[in-house]
């Protein structure tokens, strides 16, 4: 019995160990950064586009009135796994970034590790922001620094067990995070690729326009084919063309002319006009150039038709 | 509020120059816009929580002061953009402070359930 026991401690060990390895953070070291020096306007569109402000800014009271250049963070956000409390991102020496190098910028953005080699919850997406280009990164990261620093830590998320446990996030990249980076399509224009990377990277627009299984993470089979939003609050749609083909009650088919625009005045097609969570997205879309709204606007226009799930009926 | 997206519609494709102003039109979509905004505050009685409004916030009954304000301020720019509109520029003007106003009261007190 003594040497099952012991036996059995082995294994237990050995496992916990294996575990303990496979959800080591990675982290990209300085040495990667080749010298650079960053294009703050550039660092300023992909911070619109990121849509950084919508989370990490200070709430304020009314709805669309908060200052995007005060990244004191704090607002709360609800989910499945329990409540987020968004961090603050002002170059705040003690409560913000202030402390961070450029290489610990990359490595939250692209394999979601803190600099103290913390997991970060990918309630912050780094699951889009992987694919973001290195410049891209740097200038954000350059822009982000010309902002005031904001004292004040936000509050410690409020999570369930075992979703606290910041080691098995770990494990979920291992099993959600696939580290690509963005890689144009030769046959495709110059502005389809744009919209692409714009979508994919910065722009995350598949977290929320896609269902998510019980773990958290997307269902692939389905991205972009709309789900219930992550707070419950609602239905996302479906910007496939299964939605955007046969939009709404009257079936109305958006073209990319509908989609630019609506990612511009927040007018769709059929006359109405974003709402929830969207009219924030409309807010940070509407200050990126014509010609990236356009791209965008090519690209999910060309996503493949996908079904997903249908909403639940309400009646 | 139905007839507003349709409203909607013709107004925005007047403004971005897809179709030809029309004052006439113009005067018609404000029109629509007014008789909505008139008809809100009766649309939302307690028994309507559930039911055909299904997309109707919560917070339309947890914060009435806000969602009356919100309908308030919808009514008053329709009103200014009545007066004022005489030509293209006056209407744009007009349509888009309006535009505002769809957009801030959908986010707070529109949940879309599909």
């Amino acid at each position: 019995m003594r040497t099952l026991t012991a036996i059995a401690a082995v294994i237990a060990v050995g496992a916990f160990a294996l575990v303990w390895m496979l959800t080591l953070p990675t982290m990209v070291p300085a040495s990667a950064l080749p010298p650079y020096k960053p294009d703050i306007a550039n660092g300023r569109t992909i911070f619109d586009i990121g849509g950084c402000a919508s989370c990490h800014a200070t709430p304020s009271k009314d709805t669309g009135t908060a200052d995007r250049t005060q990244l004191g963070g704090g607002l709360a956000l609800h989910s499945p796994f329990g409540t987020f409390y968004v961090p603050n991102i002002s170059p705040d020496p003690k409560d913000g970034i202030g402390k961070w190098s450029e290489a610990n910028f990359v490595t939250a953005l692209w394999k979601g590790t803190s600099p103290r080699r913390n997991h970060l919850f990918p309630a912050f997406p780094y699951t889009s922001y992987q694919h973001m280009r290195l410049n891209d990164v740097r200038d954000l990261f350059a822009y982000l620094r010309t902002l005031p620093p904001v004292p004040g830590r936000a509050p410690r998320h409020e999570l369930i067990f075992p979703f606290d446990v910041r080691q098995l996030v770990g494990l979920w990249k291992l099993l959600f995070l696939y580290g690509e980076p963005f890689t144009p399509d030769p046959s495709q224009s110059d502005q389809w690729n744009r919209g692409a990377y714009l979508v994919n990277g910065p722009g995350h627009c598949a977290e929320c326009h896609s269902p998510r299984n019980m773990l958290g993470a997307i269902v692939e089979s389905e991205r972009f084919a709309g789900g219930q939003a992550a707070d419950g609050k609602g239905w996302v749609p479906n910007i496939t063309p299964v939605g955007l083909q046969h939009w709404s009650k009257d079936n109305i088919a958006w073209s990319e002319k509908d989609i630019a625009s609506f990612l511009d005045d927040g007018f769709n097609p059929a006359g109405d006009v974003a709402g929830g969570a969207m009219t924030e997205v409309i807010r940070n879309t509407a200050l990126l150039s014509p010609a990236d709204r356009a791209a965008m606007a090519t690209y999910i226009a060309s996503l493949p038709p996908r079904q997903g799930a249908k909403p639940p009926q309400k009646k | 509020m139905k007839k507003s997206a349709a409203a909607g519609k013709t107004g925005v494709a007047m403004i971005k120059g897809e179709t030809p102003f029309d004052l006439a039109k113009a005067k018609e979509v404000l029109a629509t816009f007014a008789e909505d905004a008139g008809k809100m505050p009766s649309l939302f009685p307690d028994c309507s929580k559930t039911g055909e409004h299904a997309n109707a916030a919560p917070e339309i009954w947890s914060k009435p002061d806000d969602f009356k304000a919100a309908v308030d301020k919808f009514a008053a720019d329709i009103k200014a953009a009545q007066d004022n509109t005489k030509d293209l520029d006056t209407f744009k003007a007009g349509f888009q402070a309006i535009g505002k106003d769809c957009g801030s009261c959908h986010e707070k007190f529109r949940i879309k359930q599909s």
